[in-house]
């Protein structure tokens, strides 16, 4: 039995190896050496991207309109290649008039366990050209690199191809006269520039710089440098020390089979004296654009501030004490990051943020007079605020964010969006607060039902967003009986022909009017009849079953009753 | 130690059986009605979630897939030949199905996205 299954795990340990290096199939020949050069190194944003340079800038953002209603925070997703390309912090080096831009991009499967990288390479006719540049290095070279401190050997590590995928409008990337793409890799240097950290739109004044040779079409003739030795990626044998870069049309003489350097399995070159970099086609630039992904650290949170949000708080301390006080206190989870990078956002227009409820009130929410004191008087509803406290941090799945607009349609009160980065916003129409205050505090409970409904399908689904599978389906019924229920019998399930209904218009016209009620009579301490608050609480659930259960006097008797209320109480605007 | 070896190697292979069970299946996306939003891919009004962290999607070409070939209405009719359905068809897709999602990039040739069924909520409700 051992043998057989001894047997059985060679066969397993052969097949896993079989398919870890099938999977290395990359085309690539490095050389080495290092040289001084006037380029330009700078770190920029989406926004001063798009407005230097339009063409490619309207490339990322018509992908994004294929793939998503909004721009993701921080990055356009390439269906094609499976990537996010992140678009808040890119490299931009320039040299003689050539611009040459480096996104970072994230996979939400990782297969390679470096570095990738977008470069973006203008191709002399006004388009660029993309190619992958993958660095295999470990997660503390990672952070040398966002540290601006020099990584070993970083020539040796580096791959290059090709990239289908998003079409920036490039028909080629130029080779040099010796068949080679020859590329500097820069990187801002810690000691000679400030730790190497620098802000968008600041140049970096020192950089390291390291130029190697890739697919060379006329392999072997360029003297290239050796290729990769067994087991090695892409491995070089020992680099060069000429200056390259110079316009040499001299090949060198390095060994003519340089393999390919991915594989691993070819015979080492013997490496060859340093290239020239051929036929005076200058060298692509690029450098290893390391954007920390979800890794739950004060580094992450900061990375993905916009240059104002720091600005903002480097310059309002109380703000900055609380803001960073809360994404600390949560570990700085991706809940709470989702959280406060909006927060910061209202804080900076005047807004108010709630980081005990999670609750953000924008400028346009607070700046409403009406809105405001409902929602401070609500605040003494004990209802209402059970409600919001399931928003609370220490057991919430979702953000609640409260906004009002002037241009929302004319027949609706407000409207409450389903959870986006975990937040869920409810916004008010301005044009509709010509109500009294407990029909906008009606509203308000209304909608809070909403969003509480939303938080525990966020709860199931749990991302960012809801989309349910089956398994998910499954876990709703048993954790949520009854919105399993009314979902499957009012949106997902209906029977062919008969037209979807709102669910939770469904779910809340049967269980919660005496919810909304209850809310009420807090709100106002009782002030009106049982039957003001009856009839209160059935607005907006007129298109239900259980509306449409009641006879039609009984319908006109609510109608009567809220019409009555609105003329003989004052509003609330 | 023997008995639980068997023991989980029969867990094993029935699990694996039951993979093989299902029918491989590929959809066609249509660039101009159906939509690839994020990772939520809308066929015939029909919503599948690009499920990467189990497999990856992979480059094809198109004679390796027209065999698999079908359309929404296929699967639904197929599945009413499996079982007499309490539900509506797509909530047994993954019980019978491997579901792959085409999207052409060149004349002959795409990408195979595995996806899963997913049901959707309101965007926005308005009041």
């Amino acid at each position: 039995m051992k043998k057989q299954l001894k047997r059985f795990g060679s066969i397993l340990f052969l097949s896993g190896a079989m398919l870890f290096f099938g999977c290395q199939t990359e085309e690539l020949t490095v050389s080495d050496t290092r040289v001084e050069s006037g380029i330009v190194h700078r770190h920029i944003d989406f926004e001063t991207f798009s407005k230097q340079f339009p063409k490619p800038a309207e490339k990322l953002l018509e992908q994004n309109e294929k793939t998503s209603n909004k721009m993701q925070r921080g990055g356009v997703y390439d269906p094609l290649n499976d990537f996010t390309i992140l678009t808040d912090y890119i490299f931009m080096a320039v040299r003689d008039g050539e611009t040459y831009f480096t996104f970072g991009i994230s996979r939400e499967e990782q297969t390679f366990a470096g570095l990738e990288n977008l470069l973006l390479v203008p191709d002399g006719q006004g388009g660029f050209s993309p190619l992958l540049t993958q660095y295999n290095i470990t997660e503390s070279e990672k952070n040398q690199i966002a540290e601006g401190v020099e990584i070993q050997d970083l020539e040796n590590k580096m791959a290059v191809e090709p990239l289908d995928g998003v079409d920036f409008g490039g028909v080629n990337i130029p080779r040099g006269d010796d068949g080679c793409w020859t590329m500097t890799v820069s990187y801002c240097s810690a000691d000679l520039h400030m730790g190497g950290l620098y802000d968008n739109g600041e140049d970096c004044d020192g950089h390291t710089e390291i130029v190697v040779s890739f697919g060379c079409s006329n392999e072997g003739g360029n003297g290239a440098s050796g290729p990769a030795g067994p087991g090695t990626y892409p491995g070089t044998s020992t680099p060069g020390n000429g200056t390259g870069g110079g316009g040499s049309t001299a090949p060198g003489t390095g060994n003519p089979s340089p393999g390919n350097p991915l594989d691993g399995n070819q015979d080492p070159g013997t490496g060859g004296p340093n290239p020239g970099t051929g036929g005076g086609k200058k060298p692509i630039i690029t450098g290893p654009v390391y954007i920390p992904h979800a890794t739950n650290t004060l580094f992450t949170f900061e990375f993905y501030l916009s240059s104002a949000q720091r600005s903002w708080l480097n310059l309002h301390s109380v703000q900055r004490q609380l803001v960073y006080g809360f994404v600390a206190a949560n570990h700085y989870n991706q809940l709470s990051l989702d959280f406060a990078y909006p927060a910061v956002d209202a804080l900076m227009e005047g807004g108010e943020v709630d980081f005990t409820y999670r609750i953000i009130k924008d400028d346009s929410f607070k700046n409403n007079p009406c809105l405001n004191s409902v929602y401070a008087q609500l605040g003494n509803a004990g209802t209402f605020q059970n409600y919001l406290k399931n928003f609370d941090g220490s057991f919430s799945v979702a953000n609640l964010k409260l906004s009002a607009s002037s241009s929302l349609d004319d027949t609706t009160n407000a409207e409450t969006s389903s959870p986006e980065n975990y937040l869920i916003t409810i916004t008010f129409n301005t044009n509709k607060l010509n109500r009294p205050a407990l029909s906008i505090a009606r509203t308000f409970i209304h909608e809070l039902i909403h969003a509480e409904i939303y938080r525990k399908l966020l709860s199931v689904a749990g991302s960012p967003s809801i989309s349910l599978t089956q398994e998910q389906i499954i876990q709703l019924k048993n954790n949520y009986p009854g919105l399993y229920d009314y979902y499957m019998r009012f949106k997902w399930n209906i029977p062919s022909g008969q037209a979807p209904t709102n669910a939770q218009h469904e779910a809340m016209a049967q269980h919660y009017r005496s919810i909304i009620k209850q809310a009420l009579r807090e709100y106002d301490n009782n002030s009106q009849s049982d039957e003001t608050y009856d009839a209160l609480a059935w607005v907006g659930l007129e298109d239900t079953v259980a509306w449409n259960n009641l006879s039609q006097s009984q319908r006109n008797n609510i109608t009567t009753t809220i019409d009555n209320f609105e003329n003989s109480n004052s509003n609330c605007n | 130690m023997s008995k639980y070896l068997i023991f989980f190697i029969i867990i094993g292979f029935t699990k694996s059986f039951s993979q093989i069970n299902k029918e491989r299946v590929v959809i066609i996306f249509d660039s101009s009605k159906d939509t690839f939003i994020h990772d939520i891919i809308t066929v015939d009004n029909q919503s599948f979630k690009y499920i990467a962290k189990k497999k990856t999607k992979k480059k094809i070409n198109f004679i390796s897939i027209k065999d698999d070939i079908c359309t929404i209405n296929d699967l639904n009719i197929k599945i009413a030949k499996k079982i007499k359905p309490k539900k509506k068809s797509e909530f047994y897709y993954s019980d019978f199905f491997d579901i792959y999602i085409y999207i052409k990039d060149k004349k002959k040739s795409g990408q195979l996205y595995p996806v899963e069924k997913v049901w959707l909520v309101e965007k926005l409700i308005k009041d």
